[in-house]
């Protein structure tokens, strides 16, 4: 891994390969996380096709990473910490593509919005984005440092996006609630809020994935 | 099911001449299980399990100490018989070694010499069993009288297998069996393992660590003379806890 200092040269490369793809992932997710939230904040509906092209990317890494690791499993039998890092990595891309499709999703939802939406309801919905955005970066950072403690932090924050999510959801309904004619704008908006927390549970599942290749256990809530 | 131990190895050193070969060895083997020793070459593993049926008597400068254990008796004590020791531990080598004579009586020369069949159709039931349970009695049984050597790798150890069980005995080494067979002989000399084990307490020294996790229920990993980490296979492979020990079996030993 990381500290590699495997006797076959080229296996401990392919897992630093294989490492440092996920990496890109991870961060190429979370850049259209964040794009994707901002476009919605500022209504800035130019920027979807630029998020669809991205979230092509992210599951070109995908498609990428099953690969490698494929090889990988084939090529050199990994065990033990290898073994869960190949097992975990596989799952950590199908979690970040999922990711990256909630993202795509939301920004979609933006495009039949009007230009005049209220700040407040704009803002919990902001705050929501900020709440799974930090978690992302999170997750990417105990991903890089392979810290069990950073994985568990990331782990326990599913419950703030989770209070994040009931709010801004009381906020659309309260906006819905003003004139039916809202409704399918709050239709769209409840969906982001929801889209969000899923990305939240993605996020979640990836640390609970980083717990498990540095303890070789799963994270049990204490 | 509860596990019974059937061999129990406590505090056992083992010396060639001034050199020590195995240090303060403290190992459990279950009855009717197969247990796994991995390790580097030289790290005691094939003279632990030479100890179990008392090979290293052999070796003129070879000196035991500590306790093995088999059933509750110590196979150390003065007043082991060995022969039947031996009749109760078999053994299949690393590269099979059927004696210079035909299929048949290289099945039969065991229970021959230990007098278990008294008559020929005895001996005949035996043979049959004994190369039925080494799955080997389809491919040979129209050519008993051929010599062993005749036969493929894969069917010389088979028939090995079948000429350490002729003389019933309650546990099987094996030392490194399949590590001169292409990968359908390994494949049938694993299923074979699988099913000896209901019989059978099995312990196999390999290098391929696949196989260790395909064959056993227990590994022991040895390093240096010293039994570094024993536990459930899938512990060892999965998660092991000594650093060593996961070092070994993700190739990032120095």
């Amino acid at each position: 891994m990381t500290d590699d200092t495997h006797i076959v040269k080229s296996y401990g490369e392919e897992l630093q390969f294989l490492n440092d793809s996920l990496i890109q992932m991870g961060s190429l997710t979370e850049s259209l996380l964040a794009d994707s939230m901002n476009a919605i904040i500022i209504l800035d509906k130019d920027a979807v096709a630029r998020i669809v092209e991205s979230d092509k990317k992210i599951n070109e890494y995908r498609a990428k990473i099953d690969s490698q690791i494929m090889t990988l499993l084939v090529k050199r039998a990994p065990m033990a910490i290898d073994l869960r890092f190949a097992i975990t990595s596989l799952r950590i891309s199908q979690d970040f593509e999922r990711i990256g499709d909630l993202a795509k999703g939301n920004a979609k939802k933006m495009l039949p919005l009007p230009q005049n939406l209220p700040q407040d309801l704009l803002s919990s919905l902001k705050r929501l984005g900020n709440v799974v955005d930090a978690q992302l970066n999170k997750s990417l950072d105990a991903y890089i440092k392979k810290s069990k403690d950073i994985a568990i932090e990331v782990i326990r924050l599913d419950t703030s996006v989770n209070e994040h999510t009931f709010l801004a959801i009381k906020e659309v309904l309260a906006y819905l609630s003003k004139d039916p004619k809202n409704l399918e704008y709050a239709t769209n908006l409840l969906f982001v809020a929801k889209n969000l927390e899923r990305a939240g549970d993605h996020i979640r599942r990836v640390a609970e994935n980083i717990y498990y290749f540095v303890e070789g256990d799963y994270y049990k809530k204490s | 099911m509860d596990t019974k131990i059937k061999i129990k190895s406590t505090n056992l050193n083992v010396f060639y001449g001034e050199k020590q070969a195995l240090f303060d060895i403290n190992l459990d083997i279950n009855q009717n299980e197969v247990t796994a020793l991995i390790g580097p070459s030289g790290c005691g593993k094939s003279t632990f399990i030479r100890c179990i049926n008392r090979m290293n008597d052999v070796i003129d400068i070879c000196k035991i100490q500590g306790e093995i254990e088999m059933d509750g008796k110590n196979i150390y004590a003065p007043n082991t018989d060995v022969v039947s020791l031996r009749e109760k531990v078999g053994m299949v080598f690393q590269k099979p070694n059927p004696f210079p004579k035909s299929i048949y009586d290289n099945v039969c020369y065991g229970p021959k010499i230990h007098g278990i069949a008294e008559t020929k159709d005895d001996l005949d039931q035996i043979v049959e069993n004994s190369l039925k349970k080494a799955a080997l009695w389809n491919e040979v049984k129209d050519r008993l009288q051929e010599p062993g050597t005749s036969l493929s790798g894969g069917q010389q150890q088979r028939l090995c297998i079948a000429r350490a069980i002729s003389v019933n005995p309650e546990v099987i080494l094996m030392d490194e069996p399949c590590s001169a067979l292409d990968p359908i002989a390994t494949a049938k000399i694993e299923e074979l393992i699988d099913e000896l084990k209901t019989t059978f307490t099995i312990i196999i020294v390999t290098h391929s660590m696949s196989q260790a996790v395909r064959v056993s229920q227990k590994t022991g990993f040895f390093h240096l003379g010293k039994l570094i980490e024993v536990g459930t296979t899938e512990k060892i492979f999965k998660n092991p806890t000594n650093n060593m020990t996961q070092d070994y079996i993700t190739g990032r030993f120095g």
